[in-house]
């Protein structure tokens, strides 16, 4: 074996390593959802943004706090409300008075962390909320003609209440295109439930340590991204994201009909980092179809834009989506 | 390991895939027996439902298709390289890794995560094996194969029904008996061709126009094609025969022949023409013709035989016109009320009717030719007996007389030409209407063989083959007659159809009577009344049998006599 193939290998098995390691460590506080945070998971270490969805109590802040808490890195929260300001999320300039000596310094926001929490995102004005546009995208903030960079790494985890829709004010496509995955946080059940009760209920909570630092994410990201995918594979994937749009070939008369728009190249980007992402816990070191269409409903179900009559309908983009791998393969 | 050598992945997989392509062509090889099955089935219905054997031919272009078929299938199904791959993946579970090695080591792709995915394959494929690959056949495709199969050979293999065995054997032999018809027909032309030798006769006939017309026959397998081929030329040759005929000089000649043979002098002009000869009565004619360079009174004797023959056969054409004008005004009266009906009806007979025209003008010709014989004749004669009278009286006549004679003489030596050569054409005619008989019976001929091919012993469904009948000579019962398709009735238009279904129409004594038996009645009658009158018959007898005709009169008419008198 090759020196490069070894280093190849300890790559990969540092990756998977990390992985386990943190997501055992989120198990001592969240009960099931395991989906829910490998897909966390490979999209932090895809450096993504999460946008997960469901109903209130189901754990979603309580997961990204642990996932904060599992890794060293800096964590901010911000409570989404109408009346939040862009300036309060990205910071503002103001007058510092040094030695009578006045200036205009920056005063950072709380989107100057590692993890950011955006709690109820879709509560905030849409002012607001394309305040995180560049943030998310480029990783850095402008105020008053000057660019700050974050620290890497750095990903948005925002959480959203598909109920109580009155004074909301739902993430514009531009801004959803932004997130690498849209996780639903489903109902847990019987036995999960019991296990919520007992973890929670007693007199002393489970303790989250920290252990994976920055540095070892950034380093699985490159691991990631140096994972191989056979041509046939990734057109298989570009075939699966181009049937999501109703004008394609490839796409199923349902997508036809209930779709306006399909998936961005974004989208194909995030379904091929969590791919591999996937393919390596696996252990393997190639990207299977199987890898390709695993991941391809919470990389797209946020990104097909459904027509009025989808909307009418009540069509699901997840079904979609399984319509889609089903005629493409 | 030589770079190029295959490595352990590329030889599983390239084993992999010549054992699918073996099940697949296995496969390929049901379905196509069911395809060539149920292709074969099909046609084998098509024939079998109209009562034929599939031909050989069909059945071995079909298998041959159904073959050609299946292998261009199996070529087109079979797996290359990279599908064998993904077959291998998808049928161990191996998620890709084979086609993903494959190509990867095709790309040259051999450093660190690759060089990692190689050895995972090749450890994934090591511990496989290909026998795991089994062979699973279509239980569906068998059960179809099977099924189409036992349906398609017998099928394929059964024989043509009775009906159309008959139906093959009828037309092989309509074909037959129509090239020997034609051939036939050919030859008889060609000996007419050569029997003919008179200009005129060739012009009436026309030769060639028969031959066209027979090399015109077509050798068919069609019976009802057959029969109206020879119906057609049987209708043609009536036509002709029409147009040649002269029906109303024959009648005329006819009549006068009935008065010749009243008188012994011109007895034998009379048989002859009664019989018909004309070209003989014509010579007949020709020596009645008087010798100017004869004395007066042998001419006179020799005159007096060729008067009493103009003078009867004269007659004859005035009791002929009379007749044919009281008709004629009886016609008129209908032909009025009906033209329209007769122009219709006499659509394909329009010829017949023409030449009826025709004869009645020729009848019309000879008849004044006759009288102006009689007339000549007797100035001939009238000028003779003056001459003979100035002969008595001064020993010699004068040159009027003479000249009277001479212009007589001549007059009545053209008016007999022209009768003789009346005669002779009349005789040719008949010649030539002879000939075209012959060909029409020759039709009738092949029309009857044609006819009789289909009612030939044996043929008919209701029989029994030799050998399958009942060993007794008693019929238990009848056997069930079975429509054999010769039951049609050949429909065709009116005058177009043969011979047997046309009727010729005439109006009244305008054709010729075919009463013979009144004929010959009659012709007995006067035979025996010259007899009577014949001189040479011994006085007794002919009292005798004068008497004896009176008996029978008398015989006759008594009962009427005696009714009359009870009344």
């Amino acid at each position: 074996m090759t020196t490069a193939a070894v280093e190849a290998e300890q790559a990969a098995e540092r990756f998977v390593s990390t992985f386990r390691r943190v997501r055992d460590e989120m198990a001592k506080f969240i009960v099931g959802q395991q989906d829910v945070v490998e897909h966390v998971l490979l999209a932090v270490v895809s450096g993504g943004h999460v946008l997960l969805e469901g109903v209130p109590g189901l754990g979603k802040t309580a997961l990204v706090n642990t996932l904060a808490q599992a890794l060293h890195l800096k964590f901010q929260r911000i409570q989404f409300t109408p009346d939040l300001l862009p300036a309060d999320v990205v910071g503002t300039q103001v007058l510092v008075d040094r030695n009578g000596h006045k200036s205009l310094e920056f005063q950072q926001g709380p989107v100057f962390c590692n993890v950011l929490l955006a709690d109820e995102i879709n509560r905030a004005t849409p002012k607001t909320q394309s305040a995180l546009l560049e943030t998310m995208q480029e990783k850095s903030v402008t105020v008053a003609g000057r660019t700050h960079r974050l620290d890497l790494p750095f990903f948005v985890l925002a959480t959203q209440n598909p109920i109580e829709q009155e004074g909301t004010y739902p993430l514009p496509e531009a801004q959803l295109d932004r997130f690498f995955f849209k996780l639903f946080v489903e109902l847990p059940g019987h036995d999960e439930f019991a296990e919520i009760l007992r973890r929670t209920g007693g007199a002393k909570l489970p303790t989250i340590d920290p252990v994976a630092t920055g540095e070892e994410i950034l380093e699985m990201g490159r691991t990631l991204r140096e994972t191989p995918i056979d041509d046939a594979v990734q057109d298989h994937l570009i075939r699966v994201v181009r049937a999501t749009h109703p004008t394609s070939e490839d796409a199923p008369a349902e997508v036809r009909k209930f779709v306006r728009h399909g998936a961005s190249p974004r989208g194909a980007q995030a379904i091929l980092a969590a791919s591999r992402g996937r393919a390596l816990l696996a252990g393997r070191y190639h990207v299977s179809r199987e890898d390709v269409d695993a991941v391809a409903a919470p990389a797209l179900r946020h990104r097909m834009i459904l027509s009025f009559e989808g909307e009418a309908e009540g069509v699901k983009a997840d079904d979609l989506i399984e319509k889609v791998i089903e005629k493409v393969d | 390991m030589s770079a190029n050598s295959p490595g352990p992945v590329e030889q599983f997989v390239a084993f992999v895939r010549r054992r699918v392509n073996l099940h697949l062509l296995w496969t390929t090889l049901i379905w196509t027996a069911a395809a060539g099955s149920g292709m074969l089935a099909v046609v084998s219905l098509f024939y079998v439902l109209q009562g034929y054997a599939v031909p050989g031919g069909w059945i071995a272009s079909t298998l041959a298709l159904a073959a050609i078929g299946g292998m261009a299938a199996w070529r087109w199904r079979r797996l290359s390289v990279e599908e064998a791959a993904r077959f291998v993946d998808r049928f161990y579970g191996l998620k890709d890794a084979v086609a993903s090695h494959l190509h990867f080591a095709r790309a040259g792709r051999r450093d660190g995560f690759y060089e990692l995915q190689a050895d995972y394959t090749r450890r994934q494929v090591s511990e496989l094996s290909p026998t795991a690959i089994a062979y699973r056949p279509p239980r569906r495709g068998l059960l179809l194969a099977a099924g189409l199969t036992a349906v398609a050979l017998p099928l394929s293999l059964r024989g043509p029904s009775n009906e159309v065995v008959q139906r093959l054997e009828q037309e092989e032999a309509v074909q037959q008996a129509t090239e020997l018809s034609n051939k036939e027909m050919l030859e008889l032309v060609e000996e007419l061709r050569k029997d003919v030798d008179d200009p005129f006769e060739k012009e009436l006939v026309d030769p060639d126009t028969l031959r066209k017309m027979v090399e015109s026959l077509e050798a068919t397998k069609d019976q009802k094609e057959a029969l109206r081929q020879y119906a057609q030329l049987e209708r043609e040759l009536n036509k002709a025969r029409l147009a040649i005929q002269r029906k109303q000089d024959e009648q005329l000649l006819d009549r006068a022949a009935e008065k010749l043979l009243e008188e012994r002098e011109s007895k034998p002009l009379g048989e002859q023409l009664q019989q018909k000869k004309y070209d003989q009565a014509s010579q007949e004619l020709a020596l009645m013709e008087p010798e100017a360079s004869k004395p007066i009174s042998e001419q006179r004797q020799q005159l007096a035989r060729l008067k009493a023959a103009s003078q009867r056969m004269a007659a004859a054409a005035k009791a002929n016109k009379s007749a044919s004008q009281g008709k004629e005004s009886k016609a008129g009266e209908k032909s009025n009320s009906k033209s329209a009906a007769a122009k219709n009806a006499n659509g394909g007979n329009g010829a017949s009717g023409e030449s009826g025209a025709a004869a009645g003008e020729g009848g019309g010709e000879l008849a004044e030719n006759l009288e102006e014989l009689a007339q000549s004749v007797q100035h001939l004669d009238e000028s003779l007996q003056e001459a003979e009278r100035q002969e008595k009286e001064s020993g010699k006549c004068d040159s009027q007389c003479q000249s009277q004679c001479q212009a007589c003489q001549n007059s009545v030596n053209d008016q007999l030409g022209k009768l003789c050569k009346n005669l002779t054409k009349l005789a040719i005619r008949r010649e030539a209407d002879k000939k075209l008989c012959r060909l029409c019976e020759k039709c009738s001929q092949c029309q009857g063989l044609c006819n009789g091919l289909c009612q030939k012993p044996g043929s008919n469904p209701g029989g029994k083959k030799a050998g399958w009948g009942s060993n007794t000579a008693r019929r238990e019962g009848s056997d069930e007659l079975v429509d054999n398709g010769q039951t049609t009735q050949l429909q065709g238009t009116k005058g177009a159809g043969p011979s047997l279904t046309t009727v010729e129409s005439a109006e009244d004594g305008s054709g010729v009577s075919n009463r013979r038996s009144t004929a010959k009645q009659r012709q007995f009658q006067r035979q025996f009344e010259s007899f009577v009158e014949r001189e040479d018959v011994p006085a007794q007898v002919r009292d005798g049998v004068k008497i004896y005709f009176q008996l029978i009169h008398q015989m006759e008419s008594t009962p009427a006599a005696d009714g009359d008198a009870a009344e």
